[in-house]
């Protein structure tokens, strides 16, 4: 049975842009434990979020941050 | 929010953390205390139904405003955390009701039984916002 998955590239992004958890947090107007369950993949974000993300780490597409990966 | 705002119950750091400005704590202050006054004060129906009434319009407003400061995890967090307290408090409202019924007791025992359903219902709430926090 295939199970869909949210993988992030958000921890890679962030540390490219010397961000901490807390600063990305704060850019996006979430908690550092929301952004700490987005890295993980524990949390899918409503597309306002996704979006939010994705501008705050200077990504152009959403695509680059958030993919949907499908798992047996 | 007509009294309250979000702003001055901020977003929390971690679970058992939680950020208030003094306005917030003033505010957080006012409604409990109205609990204890309307314990202290004497028996009258009409000051009864006003302190009942103001402390239930605080509580909610204040309730209103925390809400919007929580971001979209912790509102859903939220609402899956008061459904299960509400399921609780029904099951022990009822559970309770025919347990002090069978008694033809519930009229004495009405407060005992408000106080029990707002505790189970605040347990459930607690432990569900944990469980999820420790999931996620």
């Amino acid at each position: 049975m295939l199970v869909e998955i949210m993988k992030t590239n958000i921890k890679q992004y962030r540390k490219e842009l010397k961000m901490t958890q807390e600063e990305l947090a704060e850019a996006v107007d979430v908690t550092r434990q929301t952004i700490i369950a987005l890295e993980q993949g524990r949390y899918n974000p409503s597309l306002t979020l996704a979006y939010r993300v994705t501008k705050a780490l200077k990504r152009r597409y959403i695509e680059d941050v958030f993919s949907l990966e499908e798992i047996d | 929010m007509v009294i309250a705002k979000p702003e001055w119950f901020r977003k929390k750091k971690g679970f058992f953390s939680f950020e208030m400005t003094w306005q917030g704590a003033v505010y957080l202050i006012a409604t409990v205390s109205l609990i204890f006054i309307g314990i202290l004060l004497p028996e009258n129906m009409i000051i009864s139904i006003i302190i009942t009434g103001l402390f239930l319009f605080l509580f909610f407003d204040m309730m209103y405003a925390s809400l919007k400061s929580m971001d979209e995890r912790a509102k859903m967090h939220y609402s899956i955390a008061m459904r299960n307290a509400a399921w609780g408090m029904i099951i022990t409202m009822i559970m309770f009701s025919t347990i002090l019924y069978s008694f033809n007791d519930i009229k004495a025992n009405l407060g005992v039984l408000i106080i029990t359903t707002a505790l189970v219902g605040g347990i459930i709430n607690f432990a569900t916002r944990y469980k999820l926090e420790k999931d996620s």
